[in-house]
């Protein structure tokens, strides 16, 4: 369908993602979109493009030598897929850096065919001491197999720009 | 198979790490869209400051920024065969900071040193806290953190 580029734009309403600062209540629990089902091949690439050479991430016989049923998935990836399904819950609408991950707990091995999902608690949002236009928030992200199990727990702060947030909050400058 | 002791190094067990002992590990790596883009895109980590170029050229820093999750497994993986190859599991992660940005382009070098050593609740097997550091081409600090993992002793698994 032909359209005008410029009409286009002005007819579109912009659809924004993630939370600012203010949207967050300290104890609140946030359960995350989509899930992700890890498959073999998504913890072989993994474990191989950050060179994590233990044979327990990609030799099965080595593994099951070692009791496991199959290759184990990498704890890394396992962490980075948790983490991901947070995000536009939790950081993406904040604009701000990760700051840290502290008292990180792999509690079980994930196996391929695997499926995970996430929540996180709200745990604290404070202004930066520095800068009154600046706030870190810290939540807690936990991670859960199809059985209900949890697989890891771990802690997370961003800090949030509250101008860059409102901006992207509006549109940013497309 | 193969006998499992020669499947990984001889000396990456338990015994052979002394509280202290720092390690400049051999090999760097290059961050580019196969790692950042492809990873940040694999996970389903939505913001786009790592993988839209356009938005992020009008920025300071003028390029995507690698996700630092990615980041710290790089420094992790690098770190791996020379501290976690023996491992039976890894059990945690702690302190992680992501201290410098890290744009395409910059490599990654990581050192590491043993901070703890202490018995498990199983003979064959003992913890170690290791401690590691991600440093840039420039030698600027980007990312350091604790991993704990629980290794194979060599009286138990030397000749398995």
């Amino acid at each position: 369908m032909a359209i005008d580029v410029n009409e286009l734009k002005a007819s579109a309403t912009y659809r924004p993602r993630g939370r600012l600062y203010e949207e967050f209540d300290v104890g609140e629990t946030i359960y995350h979109h989509w899930g992700r089902t890890i498959t073999e091949s998504d913890t072989i690439e993994f474990t191989h493009l950050t060179l994590s050479y233990n044979p327990l991430y990609f030799n099965r016989e080595y593994a099951k030598a070692l009791g496991h049923p199959d290759i184990v998935v990498n704890p890394q990836l396992v962490f980075n897929v948790i983490l991901g399904l947070t995000v536009e819950d939790c950081s993406e609408g904040i604009a701000g850096p990760f700051l840290g991950v502290y008292e990180l707990t792999y509690h079980q091995p994930v196996y391929p065919g695997d499926t995970l999902t996430a929540q996180s608690v709200t745990l604290e949002k404070r202004l930066s001491e520095k800068d009154p236009n600046k706030g870190i928030v810290t939540w807690h992200s936990e991670g859960f197999n199809q059985k209900g199990e949890r697989v890891l727990d771990f802690k997370r702060s961003n800090l949030s720009d509250f101008k860059a947030a409102k901006r992207m909050r509006e549109g940013g400058d497309r | 198979m193969s006998k499992l002791a020669n499947l990984t190094s001889s000396d990456t067990y338990f015994e052979d790490f002394e509280v202290g002992q720092t390690i400049r590990h051999a090999r760097g790596k290059t961050i580019t869209n196969l790692e950042n883009v492809n990873f940040t895109n694999m996970v389903m980590n939505t913001a786009q400051g790592h993988f839209n170029e356009h938005m992020m050229s009008k920025t300071p820093l003028g390029s995507v920024i690698s996700y630092g999750g990615v980041n710290f497994s790089i420094v992790l993986g690098l770190a791996s065969q020379d501290t976690i190859e023996n491992a039976l599991a890894e059990i945690g992660l702690d302190q992680i900071r992501l201290a410098f940005p890290v744009v395409h382009g910059d490599t990654l070098f990581a050192y590491s040193r043993v901070l703890e050593k202490r018995d498990a609740d199983r003979e064959d097997a003992g913890i170690v806290v290791f401690q590691h550091w991600g440093l840039n081409q420039d030698d600027k600090l980007v990312a350091e953190l604790q991993r704990t993992a629980l290794i194979k002793r060599r009286s138990h698994w030397a000749d398995k």
